[in-house]
């Protein structure tokens, strides 16, 4: 044939094409899916039973050796279930790829056979005379044409007799060698993926082979794109995803799994469970990509899931709520979704979206987690079952340096996470079990502008029942009766020493658009109440905890003062997770999470 | 854990109250709800104490430590009261009788203090 078959001058023929058997393939990729399966079973028994037996049950230097050794053990099986998924997915991709081009081969050979024309071995074809000369009207003479895998790259001479078989025969001898080159691309691709799918010699999986198995992901990715992506329903609604999820085989969701931990993991309505273990799948990958990577930001992002792993590895005790990671990603300042408390089966789900300047970093996994943590406990107490969640699904907005990017930038961010944050909120309903399950959105700082963006969504927050702002610098509305809940069921704290619950309007205060952080907005509402005494308006609309706008104000403790030994303390601020500094204020939550908002102990609006 | 019938449960949170009081702890909130009853205190050293009455009348008691450096905290040496099944993810409810903080609740099944 003419067309030379594939990038890497493979001698791939018709006939040896026509042949390949794509059932042994995958019956070869189903090989490897058992193997990944197993692998998958043994690290949860190790993890789940081996690793918490032994820690409960022994003490001592050699119990501490034999969890170290299961820990490896561990994640040696998590690395095979890693790489043989993606083994898995590469053959049935090829396979699939490969059954393409035998139908178009298939077809190229039954026109011919049809025809009766002849294919040659070398893919050209012969045609027999047809036609009528235009000069003595005897039928052309039959000929051979030969194939080019690009067909519109070479033009017809306008000068080629005119037998109405030659044209045909063309079109065959085009299609089987199209067909022939693109089988070989496709072999050829699979082959150099399938040799980068190799571990490192001996059992130690370092940083490396973490950073190798992202890397490897990646490409069985990009191979796989038309087998398996094109069907991940993005655009659709989270219902519409549960409904998909449930509607796969199982061979089908452990493809998905193996090979789109990422997108499985952070696609809203799919079962906690599942975006559970994707996810914590996708933080071995996330770790391995960062750990080949030496800047600033990767570090950081690094420290934040490692803590998480951590977190994620602990067996909780007795009244501890387990942990869920339904969300994990590096795009952007990070993203981290963390329900305590399985979110699905939960009567009461609480979301916690936190705010200014929080990103992906360790004081995130360490004392953001913990707040949604802390309050699922202090739910559980008042009404179970109950689950809460710390909801970093969004770029918050980073040390703004100054009035235009505060009032512009930070406003969008707000609505970009407002959004993000109804479709999560949407995705809770529709995978929870219960008919109506009862669900809290909480703003803090400037979370609570992002839950406020959230409400103005046509239809406000899916599911949402109650909602409560802590420390907020005013939501973007000016009326608990604008957020689409009703406005016995909006909630405020407001430390007295709060001074961002207290930000002076920008209209109205010039001073108060310097820094909105620490020094920035303390120094703002210092000088700025001198100018707007007694005014409700805050930062962003009126001050949700005025007698005006119309929320439940609920107890929280003061606060240290502002200026407390003659230093700026902002602490007030941060105080409402916090049990060890206010726990009037979690019990506070904890009770309206639970479904039992009557109960709290209110205090009077300003 | 032992049944505080609702009845009991305004002497039960006056008894520990009192005591609180004439330790020197500063109440700093109060929730008078009948059925979410709880006192919040600080002592002179800044830890934070609580009392709170929950989901079937359970009755929590909280310490919090003032700040301190991160550390591991040992499990508590001495033994729970009541069988804590190691495997339960919630704190169970209310379940045993007791003659006197259950007096007026409906009995449970079993009894004991």
């Amino acid at each position: 044939m003419s067309g030379r078959g594939g990038g890497a001058g493979s001698d791939l023929t018709w006939s040896v094409l026509r042949e390949v058997k794509c059932a042994e393939l995958e019956e070869a990729a189903d090989g490897w899916g058992r193997v990944s399966n197993r692998a998958d079973a043994a690290r949860d028994r190790i993890e789940g039973q081996f690793l918490p037996g032994l820690r409960d049950a022994q003490k001592g230097e050699a119990a501490g050796a034999a969890v170290g050794r299961l820990r490896r053990l561990g994640t040696n099986f998590q690395y095979i279930y890693t790489e043989c998924g993606l083994l898995r997915t590469t053959l049935n991709s090829l396979a699939h790829e490969i059954k393409a081009q035998q139908r178009v081969l298939q077809g190229a050979l039954d026109d011919a056979a049809a025809l009766k024309f002849t294919v040659h071995a070398d893919g050209s074809v012969t045609y027999p005379a047809g036609g009528e000369g235009l000069v003595d009207g005897k039928p052309l003479a039959g000929g051979t044409a030969s194939g080019v895998p690009n067909p519109g790259m070479v033009t017809p001479s306008g000068l080629v007799a005119p037998n109405p078989n030659a044209g045909k025969a063309q079109d065959i001898a085009d299609r089987v060698a199209q067909a022939v080159r693109t089988a070989a691309d496709a072999d050829w691709r699979y082959t150099r993926i399938l040799r980068s799918l190799k571990a490192e010699e001996g059992l130690g999986v370092p940083a490396a082979t973490w950073t190798d198995a992202a890397a490897d992901a990646a490409a069985v990715r990009q191979a796989a794109h038309n087998y398996l992506k094109d069907a991940i329903p993005h655009d659709a609604t989270p219902a519409e995803r549960k409904e998909w999820w449930a509607g796969l085989t199982d061979e089908q969701r452990e493809e998905y799994l193996a090979v789109y931990p990422d997108q499985i993991g952070n696609l809203d309505g799919i079962p906690a469970l599942v975006r559970d273990a994707a996810n914590r799948d996708n933080l071995q990958l996330l770790m391995g990509k960062l750990e080949g990577r030496d800047d600033d930001e990767s570090a950081t992002k690094l420290a934040a899931l490692r803590e998480i792993d951590r977190q994620l590895r602990t067996v909780p005790k007795p009244g501890e709520p387990p942990m869920y990671l339904l969300g994990i990603g590096d795009q952007g300042n990070g993203r981290a979704i963390v329900s305590y408390g399985n979110p699905d089966t939960a009567r009461n789900v609480a979301a916690y979206v936190p705010g200014l300047n929080t990103s992906l970093d360790e004081n995130f996994a360490t004392e953001d987690l913990k707040r949604a943590r802390d309050l699922s406990i202090a739910a559980n107490q008042h009404g179970e079952p109950s689950a809460a969640i710390t909801w970093l699904g969004y770029d918050a907005p980073q040390s703004p340096d100054g009035l235009g990017t505060l009032a512009v930038a930070v406003g969008g961010r707000a609505e970009e996470g407002g959004l993000a944050f109804g479709e999560f909120m949407d995705g809770v309903e529709a995978a929870n079990d219960h008919e109506d399950p009862h669900l809290t959105a909480i703003g803090h700082s400037y979370g609570s502008r992002t839950v406020g963006a959230a409400t103005q969504q046509p239809g406000g927050i899916p599911g949402v029942d109650e909602i409560v702002f802590v420390g907020s610098p005013g939501v973007g509305v000016d009326s608990a009766d604008d957020l689409g809940v009703g406005r016995d069921h909006v909630f405020v704290g407001a430390a007295e020493n709060d001074v961002v619950t207290k930000l002076p309007s920008k209209s109205k205060s010039a001073l108060g658009a310097t820094e909105m952080l620490f020094g920035g907005p303390a120094a703002g509402y210092v000088f700025g109440d001198l100018v707007d005494r007694g005014d409700d308006d805050v930062w962003f609309g009126r001050d949700p905890a005025s007698e005006a706008f119309g929320a439940r104000r609920f107890e929280v403790g003061d606060g240290p003062t502002l200026i407390a030994n003659g230093k700026l303390n902002v602490d007030a601020h941060s105080g409402y997770f916090d049990p060890d500094v206010d726990r009037a204020s979690v019990e506070n939550m904890g009770l309206i999470a639970a479904g039992h908002a009557n109960r709290i102990k209110r205090e009077e609006p300003r | 854990m032992t049944i505080v019938s609702p009845q009991r449960r305004g002497s039960f949170l006056g008894v520990v109250d009192r005591f609180w009081q004439k330790s020197g702890y500063r109440v700093t909130a109060i929730n008078s709800h009948v059925d979410a009853p709880a006192i919040f205190v600080r002592t002179q050293n800044g830890f934070q104490v609580s009392l709170t009455v929950a989901d079937k009348g359970q009755a929590h008691f909280t310490v919090d430590s003032p700040c301190v450096r991160r550390s591991e905290v040992a499990d508590s040496t001495s033994r729970a009261t009541a069988f804590l099944d190691p495997e339960a993810e919630l704190i169970p409810r209310p379940n045993i009788h007791s003659d006197f903080w259950s007096a007026g609740a409906p009995s449970a099944a079993a009894s004991g203090s």
